[in-house]
């Protein structure tokens, strides 16, 4: 960014550029699919979809344990399912030797997916 | 040849003649041409390479000439990429387009785009985030207490979930009481979605010219308010976020 552009600004200069660099860095991690690495890209893309519902289911079971509408035996089961889909993910990230961060798409205006 | 459209203005409000040189800028090989029709005029070059779309040279070339423009005039900026097969199809595109074009130069003129963004210090980001993590006992639903492995699990993931739900109320207050603050200077505010954690506003203003001063000394005591945060002005900018209109 040009220098006559920021009109404003405090604080570190270093902070704000660090934090703009990482924005800028979400943008460049989209899927880059070629033949040499689709098998990789793909298992990419689907982890990432399983993660996503992963998380969705995990925040609903928050929000019934919120609502308290759990009995015992149910809070057991969902911790138990919840314990052993995330023992799974980190299986399969580890075969496909892919970390929590790539396990996220940069959607542009709308952010990251995770 | 085709040719690249870089903005469009209304031509009855700018009167003085426009060249090349008054708004390329410095060290630019492009020659700007105007096209007009229906009282519109398109700003265009030709296009003379054909280059991969994605060359950034190319993209900051393209919106260096459009940024100078929109200093100078009140300008409907055109996206990368905006190219028409022939200087024929320019007026055509004036013309089919003149009604959306218009009401989107009466939202702008005289007005310019600027970029409002605060963020969490390094510093105060963790001390918030550190403090709220920590939740009381007596706070917790009562079906979570109890000492087995999977109560356990689930009492981590909903210290995390309550952490994370306060962080985002946190930051919505504070985006509130920011566009309140904003408002006194224009109804044109548009907050982004927060890309990075760390950020606590992500806004684009659409503001008069002449309220410039206003905007740094808004911004200057918003910084005041929150000694803690870092804020940041950035612009003027072409009005890119409140000119979105699809052309046919």
């Amino acid at each position: 960014m040009e220098d006559d552009k920021v009109l404003f600004y405090a604080g570190s200069s270093n902070e704000i550029i660090q934090e703009l660099e990482k924005m800028n860095s979400g943008i460049q991690g989209r899927i880059n699919a070629t033949p040499e690495n689709v098998e990789s890209g793909l298992a990419k893309l689907v982890l990432t979809l399983v993660e996503l519902i992963r998380k969705l289911m995990e925040k609903q079971a928050m929000r019934r344990i919120e609502g308290d509408s759990l009995t015992e035996d149910q809070i057991e089961n969902l911790g138990e399912t919840l314990m052993k889909l995330e023992n799974k993910m980190d299986e399969l990230k580890k075969i496909f030797n892919l970390t929590d961060k790539d396990l996220n798409l940069n959607l542009g205006p709308l952010g990251d997916l995770l | 040849m085709p040719v690249i459209v870089y903005a469009v203005f209304d031509s009855r409000q700018i009167n003085d003649t426009l060249s090349s040189i008054d708004v390329l800028p410095s060290g630019s090989s492009v020659e700007l041409e105007f096209i007009s029709a229906n009282e519109l005029t398109a700003i265009v070059s030709v296009q003379t390479v054909n280059k991969p779309p994605d060359n950034q040279q190319e993209v900051l070339a393209y919106a260096g000439i459009v940024d100078k423009i929109s200093t100078k005039y009140s300008i409907l900026p055109m996206r990368y990429g905006s190219v028409v097969a022939s200087y024929t199809d320019v007026p055509v595109l004036l013309e089919k387009n003149s009604d959306l074009i218009r009401n989107v130069l009466n939202k702008i003129t005289n007005k310019e785009e600027y970029s409002l963004r605060i963020l969490f210090s390094n510093q105060h980001h963790s001390d918030i985030f550190n403090e709220e993590c920590v939740d009381v006992p007596q706070s917790l639903p009562g079906i979570l207490h109890g000492d087995t492995e999977t109560k356990n699990y689930l009492l981590k993931k909903y210290q995390k979930h309550r952490a994370e739900e306060k962080r985002i109320q946190y930051v919505e207050k504070i985006q509130s009481f920011v566009a309140q603050d904003l408002k006194k200077i224009t109804e044109y505010v548009d907050f982004n979605k927060r890309l990075s954690p760390a950020l606590i506003v992500d806004a684009v203003l659409l503001v008069e010219r002449s309220a410039k001063g206003e905007l740094l000394s808004l911004v200057a005591q918003i910084q005041s308010m929150y000694p803690q945060y870092n804020v940041i002005l950035t612009g003027p900018w072409p009005p890119y976020n409140f000119a979105q209109i699809k052309l046919e």
